[in-house]
């Protein structure tokens, strides 16, 4: 067991190391001259090329390709991931500056999906075909169905234009920074998510309970004499092992949610970030994001393995 | 024991009629069932699929699918009628007055938790306020009872770190932990190998002779039943046919239904015949020479030996029986025969022709001298393709000349070949019953007019009844077609009545061959004899007369 | 209403039920007594055959500027009113549905082509191939769309044709997945190792025992891959990512009404968009659901 987990490690790292060969490669080959677009567009002639040729130099483009990737992919070992074409600030420093807000937002929705989705897909499953189920099942398929920005158009449309009950953008009010008005601004960008991550949750628990409840051993503490809430908990039990390994496959994914809900409540997270760099085509901030994306999707891939070898007891005692 | 008139009864049934609501409307599952059960006695239920047996134990404890319904009756215990007892007070006699024994599946225990507290469970729901120790050293206790050694260690472990004989005692410790007066063991030795039957039902046996224990019995094994019930009654469709006695029931069965259903159980002769000396002259069509079969093996270790250095032959015309336990390579050994697992080494020739070396179309063509009969009838049709197309695949693949039309008139001389009606080409396998399947399943391995016919366990997941019809066609057409067949089973008694000679494999290795009658009534090596002793026979006089001599020489 | 029950209803099934045609047309039988299922492809159909005959339906040009009739409301002249640069919203829906659809449909295609056959090869080889295959099914399953065709067009710049081939391309791993599950329990299925046993050749035995099998789960995770395809490229279009302007689609066309005056004061200019959205992805994914529980009575998911 423990050698299967060294060669997922080794596995991951060359993995990473590929994908990282991939961005400095597409972005070689990637249409445009990004330093063209850095000039502005009132020099000309010869100091246009002075110019030109100094901001390479600086960016260290003057280089042949070999040597440039090899010194990126050494900064790349220590922590430097390079200069933002557009502001000149490290890329390390604007990802982890962004990090905190996202953060906030990615884990508390991803708490509040998960008090909700457990409790709600265990009513589903064990009521299954009843009223409750119905409306349960539909309301997370709309969820997952109606696109999250509509949704937080709807939702800005309502509560900040009409009621005036909820700020629209941001996540402090002008020249506020106590808990309260956090919390505040929290309230729509957060329960957004926390209902598409319940969404998508609630059918993993509803499945996972109803194929339990199906088994025998449930017959058989049924006919122990115990009772039905005693047969759901071992049921529950045997299906939240699986749910965690979910758990952690999901992470990654919610960042798409929360890159979009960034976008329209003005959160400033990673999501601004990207967006930001998207339309200023700014390379460095963009192969950093690449690289962020791998390390999360490799890292939680190994904690979904890592936690389902340590919870399961059938993969713990396999020899 | 047998002094029952005495006592009233512990369990009655009264007339109980029990509904299932299903999409298409509502069936009768139980209709008028009554029985009883006295202190001490072991009463067994026999039935074929859908007679309704397990239906009558579930509806005991009250664990019926959500949709059935007791539309009347009653079920005593101790007076107190199950039927009509409120949800609490049913949880009180579930597992404490009634346990309940299921066959055993990977399932039947919680795959998370350690049997140990599986079996603690199972006492503290009825001693909430027993200590963990008390509960803990009962635990222990019991399972030492029911046989296993090392209890306090083996307890630590989950239901997969056990063998399924294992497991079956730990669900027996676990109905036995709160001394209840009924257990109701539902097909409890159905899924193990025989000899592994044979320790667990001497567990049950012994248990009832020490605490007086009353054991409602439920199966489909004649010899099962046989050998440890007192009283049987019998169930068809729902219904009871026939109670009696159980060397009464054996020896002068009243209904026409049980006489059927024993009369369809194959039986082991009792006698040794004359050692038939093997005709010489007669050319083989198989002969499996020094056979390996190696699993997962990797350059770095050595693979697990499925099938171990195996050598024997199956004479033109003859039926060789192939037996042994699960794991002993007998299935293994018929697969690396069609091309179906590898041959590490050794070789195997059918009419002559040596399979090993084959490779692409030469393998393809050699596989027209040969045909395999499966054994699940449920999934060895594609449930997409019609009858007459399952049969006519091997005629697809070898007869590409063949006309359409000729296709289908030998498909449907195949299909009367095997007592099927012909209109039944345009039906679809979820149309027949497992018999009928099975029968298909024969003609499609005989489209080729193949020299050899490979059949593995083809009747096991069948009825008596229905498995005594196919082996009825089986025998016919072997006779008339004069096919040679490797007959792979674990059933000794079907074997004998099947093949000339037979092969006892153990672990992969073969233990003993010969002449079917002799090996199987009087088996030279030690592991044959258990073989042939663990098997029960559909005869309590002689069954039991078994027990006697196990108990006077040991 | 029935009560509610912890135990298993597998008895059930012991009671036999009459059956008297192909397990594919008993499927078909059922999805259409299925309402919810019927009233996805009505409403499937709708939506398609509005964005295919979008030129001939549409009252002005989608792409018509027209300043003296900057932000109207819907009138009979404009049935859902018209944009900030006075573009007609309903030619506009139109022509954003067809980009939608197109985008939805064709990368579905093409992830449920590759995906199919990479979990058919995984399925069928085993082994190396297999182990590899899965490796990738499991980390590419949860890698995050929309932030890597944010990436990729940062980089090489966004257009409908990246957009067709990254979905796809992200999307793939889910119908491999489910090839490959059916592929592995079919090949431990006796009829297909009976048909190994007897001599058919591979293709045979791929095309009239695999392909059979493998074909209705695949066509549910299809039909759910359009959903989520065509809500990739609403998120992706809305953030600026997808379909640039002036081309229409139905995101970018919720992405010009960010500003808080036009949410407040404008809704004809992302209500109906959202709105679109919304409903040809439930219908998708009705279609899909009704088309599991059509192949698989006893799944009640």
């Amino acid at each position: 067991m423990l050698r299967t987990l060294v060669t997922r490690l080794v596995s991951s790292v060359a993995v990473f190391l590929l994908i990282a060969v991939g961005l400095f490669a597409l972005v070689r080959l990637a249409p445009g001259d990004p330093i063209e677009m850095m000039v502005p567009p009132e020099i000309g002639g010869a100091d246009r090329e002075a110019y030109t040729a100094a901001v390479r130099e600086r960016f260290g483009l003057d280089q042949p390709v070999v040597v440039q990737f090899w010194r990126w992919l050494g900064g790349l070992m220590t922590g430097d991931l390079g200069y933002s074409y557009t502001n000149g600030q490290p890329v390390g420093e604007l990802l982890a500056d962004r990090l905190g807000p996202t953060a906030l937002l990615m884990g508390s929705a991803l708490l509040i999906g998960l008090i909700i989705a457990v409790p709600a897909g265990v009513i589903a499953a064990v009521r299954q075909n009843s009223i409750a189920d119905y409306t349960i099942s539909s309301v997370s398929v709309i969820a997952i169905s109606v696109p999250s920005f509509f949704l937080g158009m709807l939702a800005i449309y309502f509560f900040a234009v009409k009621l005036q009950v909820l700020p629209s953008s941001g996540m402090h009010g002008t020249g506020r920074d106590d808990l309260g008005d956090l919390l505040l601004h929290m309230v729509m960008p957060v329960g957004l998510l926390a209902l598409a991550n319940a969404a998508s949750f609630i059918r993993y628990v509803r499945s996972g309970v109803l194929e339990e409840l199906g088994k025998d051993y449930v017959r058989t503490i049924i006919a122990k004499g115990g009772t039905p809430s005693r047969a759901l908990r071992h049921a529950l039990r045997n299906s939240l092992l699986s749910l965690v390994t979910v758990l952690a496959m999901t992470i990654p994914i919610t960042l798409s949610g929360a890159v979009v809900l960034e976008q329209i409540f003005a959160w400033p997270g990673m999501g601004q970030l990207a967006i930001y760099a998207l339309t200023n085509r700014d390379y460095p901030i963009l192969i950093g994001f690449g690289l962020y994306i791998a390390l999360l999707v490799l890292v939680c891939n190994l904690i979904a393995d890592l936690s389902y070898s340590i919870i399961d007891p059938r993969v713990r005692t396999a020899r | 024991m047998n002094n029952e008139t005495a006592k009233k009864p512990l369990l009655a049934v009264r007339d109980l009629t029990l509904d299932i609501a299903t999409p298409n409307g509502t069936v009768r599952i139980l209709e008028d069932v009554a029985l009883e059960v006295h202190p001490g006695e072991i009463v067994g239920i026999v039935g074929e699929s859908g007679s309704g047996k397990s239906m009558t134990a579930l509806s005991v404890l009250r664990i019926l699918p959500p949709t059935a319904k007791i539309v009347s009756g009653g079920i005593d215990f101790e007076g107190v009628d199950l039927a009509t007892l409120s949800a609490r007070r049913m949880r009180s006699i579930r597992g404490r007055r009634i346990a309940m024994v299921f066959q055993d599946h990977m399932t039947t225990l919680d795959p998370v938790i350690t049997i140990g507290a599986q079996i603690v469970e199972a006492y503290r729901i009825h001693h909430p306020r027993s200590s963990r120790a008390d509960a803990h050293a009962r635990m222990v206790e019991t399972l030492t009872q029911v046989g296993v050694l090392d209890a306090v260690e083996r307890a630590k472990q989950y239901p997969h770190q056990w063998s399924g004989g294992m497991r079956q005692r730990a669900v027996i410790a676990m109905a036995l932990i709160n001394d209840p007066d009924l257990i109701i063991a539902d097909e409890p030795t159905t899924a193990l190998d025989v000899t592994i039957q044979a320790e667990i039902l001497a567990v049950l046996r012994e248990l009832r002779d020490r605490r007086d224990l009353s054991i409602l019995l439920i199966t489909h094994d004649m010899g099962v039943i046989a050998d440890m019930a007192d009283r049987i009654v019998v169930m068809k469709e729902g219904k009871i046919v026939e109670t009696a006695e159980v060397h009464a029931l054996f020896s002068s069965p009243q209904h026409p239904y049980t006489q059927k259903l024993l009369d369809a159980v194959p039986r082991p002769s009792a006698e040794v015949s004359e050692v038939a000396q093997p005709e010489a002259a007669e050319p083989a069509v198989l002969e499996v020479e020094n056979l390996v079969v190696e699993y997962n093996r990797t350059w770095r270790r050595k693979g697990f030996h499925a099938v171990d250095d195996v050598s024997f032959s199956v004479p033109k015309g003859k039926v060789v029986g192939l037996v042994g336990e699960s794991g002993s390579g007998k299935s293994t050994i018929g697969k690396a025969i069609v091309g179906l697992a590898p041959i590490t080494s050794g070789h195997i020739r059918v009419g002559g022709v040596e399979l090993k070396e084959l490779r692409g179309s030469a393998a393809r063509k050699a596989s027209e001298t040969y045909g395999m009969v499966f054994q699940d009838p449920a999934s060895s049709l594609n449930p997409r393709m019609t009858i007459g197309e399952c049969i006519g695949e091997p005629l697809v693949a070898h007869r590409q000349s063949m006309s359409r039309t000729a296709r289908r008139e030998r498909v449907v001389e195949l299909l009367e070949q095997v007592e099927l009606p012909a209109a039944w080409v345009t039906r679809f396998p979820h149309e027949l019953s497992g018999g009928q399947r099975q029968r298909v399943g024969v003609a499609r391995a005989l489209a080729l007019e193949p020299e050899l016919l490979i059949a593995d366990e083809p009747t096991s997941a069948l009825d008596v009844s229905v498995q005594a019809a196919v082996l009825d066609v089986f025998q016919e057409l072997q006779q008339r077609l004069g096919f040679s067949c490797l007959f792979i089973s674990h059933d000794l008694a079907v074997v004998e009545l099947l093949s000339e000679s037979v092969v006892v494999l153990q672990r992969g290795q073969i233990v003993e061959q010969g002449d079917a009658r002799s090996v199987l009534n009087a088996p030279q090596t030690e592991y044959a004899r258990r073989l042939v002793d663990a098997a029960p026979l559909p005869d309590p006089a002689r069954q039991r007369a078994r027990h006697l001599t196990t108990i006077t020489t040991a | 209403m029935k009560r509610p029950s912890l135990l298993p209803t597998s008895a059930v099934n012991l009671v036999p039920t009459v059956q008297e045609s192909s397990p594919d047309k008993l499927a078909l039988r059922r999805f259409t007594r299925n309402p919810i299922a019927v009233i996805g492809v009505i409403a499937l159909l709708i939506t398609v055959l509005a964005s295919v005959l979008a030129p001939i339906i549409s009252p002005y040009p989608p792409t018509a500027i027209d300043l003296t009739n900057v932000r109207q409301p819907p009138s009979a002249d404009h049935l859902l009113g018209t944009d900030s640069t006075g573009r007609d919203v309903f030619s506009r829906l139109l022509a954003g549905g067809q980009i939608s659809l197109m985008v939805g449909f064709l990368a579905a295609l093409m992830a449920v082509a590759i995906g199919t056959l990479a979990g058919v090869a995984a399925g069928w080889f085993g082994g190396i191939i297999d182990g590899i295959i899965s490796r990738i099914i499991d980390i590419m399953l949860s890698v995050p769309a929309v932030l890597v065709i944010i990436v990729l067009a940062g980089v090489i710049g966004p257009s409908v044709p990246m957009l067709i081939v990254v979905i796809a391309g992200l999307a793939w791993p889910t119908p491999a997945r489910i090839a490959r599950g059916v592929v592995l329990s079919l090949r431990e299925e006796e009829f297909v190792q009976a048909a190994r046993a007897f001599g058919s050749r591979t293709g045979f035995i791929i095309f009239r025992h695999l392909v059979p099998g493998v074909l209705p789960p695949i066509v549910v995770s299809a039909t759910l891959l359009v959903a989520e395809a065509v809500l990739l490229e609403s998120s992706l279009s809305f953030l600026g990512a997808g379909v640039q302007p002036p081309e229409s689609s139905w995101g970018n066309m919720l992405n010009e009404a960010q500003s808080l005056t036009v949410l407040s004061s404008m809704p004809w200019l992302w209500v109906p968009a959202g709105l679109m959205i919304a409903i040809t992805v439930l219908s998708a994914m009705a279609v899909g659901d009704g088309i599991r529980d059509a192949i698989d009575p006893r799944k009640n998911t």
